[in-house]
């Protein structure tokens, strides 16, 4: 079997008033067999990975068979190293990998879980994920947890997105937010925090030694996100999980967060940290640090699907992973690109024994969304 | 003063050329590689654009600052900083020339403007760079040594370009290489060795002896780039200074790479690190930590040239700067064909030219006679 083509295409959904800077970007891999494998990274700035995927990454796997997926990896990791390590590089590839992996998968009839030695577990915790919050008033914030809550979700987390060119701007706020989701909350419903790398070492230390009295189920990248000293310091001084990981996008640059940030939890994206062969060996380096994982992914479609696949082979990954249609459309908008669906029902995802991820594109619906573009 | 457009054209065996053009008529120019201008020409002209058209080109740091943070998923590195310091050199061009100075006197003065510089040359692979994994030889560069002497360079570097994926295939052929090379430029002659990522540790010492004895004036990215632990092991068992630095991309790379690295000299590359305004930040951390640093930058054009301009108001900085006509087929006027006046090296040196801005103007016929996107 052999690739014969990669293109990438942006899409959004005519129902819904998504910004087209964060429009989800859907690669497909066509073979020579007629096997199609789909991925999906974010399409902000789709102008330039689009570009990447198609005309620099494609060239350099077309005619490889699809199921070598280390070998294409390599192959465009090694040649495209001046445009990375990280960001364009790793997340085009991510996109590109989890296509491939999905045509391994549905060329073996197998769902990518049983390629990868079998799942775990396939009934799997999700939770509710919720963002902007640096834009919002505690009622706004309240809210959106509110929706996950009447939707049966159980495990929350907020987002602040302050990130680091916003550093400390409004600590107090944020704990009104926080407040107001918390005394909204059963004590025994999850409630995660995620500064976004807004805070600096002693402003972290201090709202996370608020918000663990209060019940805070994780504290996410609360520094920028290349301080490992200073985060090393704030898990040091909190008893509460500290995470950090969806901005390290190589093995080696996780090794350095686990070795000097040693974070409780690691959370790698599936498309940053370059699909599922890049993902799998991050995983690996994270059961050697004995670091729970609770990977990022604020995607409810293809990367959802592919980084649920992974996540189900680890025997420790008992935590809920993350799910939000924040940047793509409603649920239904998302679903309706596919001929089967996966859906979460109270907090659980079912991964379904479809081969591949088990998401197909439903050929009109992906053309109306490629025009609604 | 205001940024009115910003435009990115692929030079035929030449640069990546960017254009940053003001309301007031003063245009600044950056180059870089034109190695995937594909994806880089979107980024920026549109994402990048976007930001930075309407802001002053004198605020080069307001204007950095605006770039970073809403593009970090295009980096951190690779083609973020690439881009954001093809845009960077050109406010900083379009700054100097608006206050009537050359750079490096409105960077607040040259320590030195007549600069050595050294003959950079990489080996030939029968295969091309883009082959992984497999083994094949490379040819030593005599040719372009010769060249390189008879212009009259007495410093060079030999880069064997073995890259990760094809490491400790061939040490023994490396060292007849690079004894090849010295037999060509003669005993009067510097010569260090550039391993490109190339070796594993144990490699790198026993070659780096052999080096060593051998006379190389400096070993260059002897390890694969992100194997900091290595690299220390590698700079505690030789004399001789080991060198690293042209892959790592922010201020905080270079903190870790000094950190746990220690390398004896730090080679940042001005675009790799996003332009003047990083540069300058990097260079000042380098001297915190007393580190020499030897930039990165295999070229002959507006990179070489502005990175040379940053460097000359470094006063410990007395290594020669590297110089290479690789990437322009060996060719002086391959590299300077889309300018008005070139900043040519003479016998071993480049003259800063006291022009305002970085020194190169753009001749427009010149780069739609070049150009490879239309």
């Amino acid at each position: 079997m052999k690739i014969t083509s990669v293109t990438a295409t942006p899409i959004r959904f005519s129902s819904d008033n998504v910004s087209s800077s964060s429009v989800p970007l859907i690669v497909r891999v066509q073979t020579d067999e007629g096997i199609e494998g789909i991925g999906e990274c974010s399409g902000r700035y789709w102008q330039s990975l689009k570009p990447f995927i198609e005309d620099i990454a494609g060239p350099l796997i077309i005619g490889l068979d699809p199921r070598d997926t280390q070998t294409a990896w390599d192959a465009v990791w090694t040649e495209t190293k001046s445009l990375g390590p990280g960001g364009l590089q790793s997340t085009g590839m991510g996109a590109i990998d989890v296509a491939l992996w999905d045509i391994a998968g549905k060329a073996a009839k197998l769902p990518i879980y049983k390629l990868l030695g079998g799942a775990a577990r396939t009934h799997i915790p999700v939770y509710w994920s919720s963002g902007l919050g640096w834009q919002k008033t505690p009622d706004q914030m309240l809210d959106r947890v509110k929706e996950g809550w009447d939707l049966g979700y159980r495990a929350f987390k907020i987002r602040m997105d302050w990130y680091n060119n916003r550093l400390d701007s409004d600590p107090a706020k944020d704990m009104r937010l926080f407040d107001a989701c918390r005394n909204f909350l059963p004590d025994d419903a999850a409630l995660s925090f995620d500064a976004n790398n807004g805070y600096t070492v002693s402003t972290a230390i201090q709202q996370g030694r608020y918000m663990e009295s209060q019940g805070l189920t994780h504290f996410e990248e609360p520094l920028p996100q290349y301080d490992y000293l200073g985060l090393k310091q704030v898990v040091d001084a909190l008893n509460v999980p500290v995470s950090s990981g969806e901005n390290e996008r190589s093995i080696y640059n996780f090794r350095d967060m686990i070795t000097i940030g040693d974070p409780d939890i690691v959370q790698p994206d599936i498309a940053m940290a370059g699909g599922i062969t890049g993902l799998r060996k991050v995983y690996t380096l994270c059961e050697a640090y004995n670091k729970p994982m609770m990977p990022h992914c604020p995607s409810a479609g293809i990367s959802s699907a592919a980084s649920l696949n992974l996540y189900a082979t680890y025997q420790h990954a008992v935590r809920p992973h993350e799910y939000s249609y924040e940047f793509s459309g409603s649920l239904d908008a998302v679903m309706s690109l596919f001929q089967e669906p996966i859906t979460p029902e109270n907090g659980f995802v079912d991964l379904p024994d479809r081969p591949g991820h088990g998401l197909v594109l439903d050929q009109d619906a992906f053309k109306a969304a490629e025009a609604a573009f | 003063m205001k940024i009115t457009s910003v435009e990115a054209i692929p030079i035929e065996s030449g640069p990546l050329l960017v254009r940053v053009r003001t309301d007031e008529g003063i245009e600044g120019i950056g180059e870089t590689s034109p190695r995937y201008w594909e994806a880089m020409k979107p980024f920026i002209e549109g994402t990048l654009g976007d930001i930075v058209i309407g802001m002053d080109p004198r605020d080069t740091q307001l204007i950095w600052d605006a770039m970073f943070p809403p593009t970090k998923w295009i980096g951190p590195g690779g083609m973020q900083s690439i881009c954001m310091g093809l845009i960077d050199v050109a406010c900083w061009d379009i700054a100097a020339k608006s206050a009537g100075l050359p750079l490096y006197r409105y960077m607040n003065g040259a320590a030195r403007t007549h600069l050595p510089v050294y003959w950079s040359t990489g080996v030939n692979w029968a295969d091309g760079l883009s082959s992984v994994g497999g083994p094949s030889t490379p040819s030593a560069p005599l040719e372009s040594m010769r060249q390189g002497r008879e212009a009259g360079f007495t410093a060079f570097k030999l880069r064997l370009e073995w890259m990760n994926q094809r490491r400790d295939v061939d040490p023994v052929g490396d060292i007849e290489r690079f004894k090849a090379c010295q037999d060509v430029i003669g005993d009067d002659c510097h010569l260090a060795i550039d391993i490109n990522n190339g070796y594993s540790v144990s490699t790198a010492i026993e070659q780096g002896l052999k080096f060593q004895d051998m006379g190389a004036t400096h070993y260059e990215e002897p390890l694969p780039q992100y194997d900091y632990a290595g690299l220390k092991q590698v700079a505690d068992a030789l004399d001789m200074p080991v060198t690293s630095g042209e892959l790592e991309h922010t201020l905080w790379e270079f903190r870790d790479l000094i950190e746990s690295g220690g390398p004896d000299i730090l080679q940042p590359d001005l675009m790799y690190v996003g332009g003047i305004t990083p540069m300058r930040k990097i260079i000042a951390l380098c001297e915190a930590f007393s580190k020499p640093i030897l930039p990165h930058g295999p070229g002959a054009g507006v990179q070489n040239l502005n990175s040379l301009h940053v460097y000359s108001t470094q006063v410990n900085a007395t290594l020669p700067h590297e110089y290479s006509l690789d990437f322009n087929n060996g060719l002086i006027e391959e590299a300077h064909r889309i300018y008005e006046e070139a900043a040519v090296p003479k016998d071993g040196f480049i003259d800063l030219p006291d022009r305002p801005g970085h020194g190169l103007v753009v001749v427009d016929e010149a780069v739609e006679a070049y150009r490879i996107d239309k």
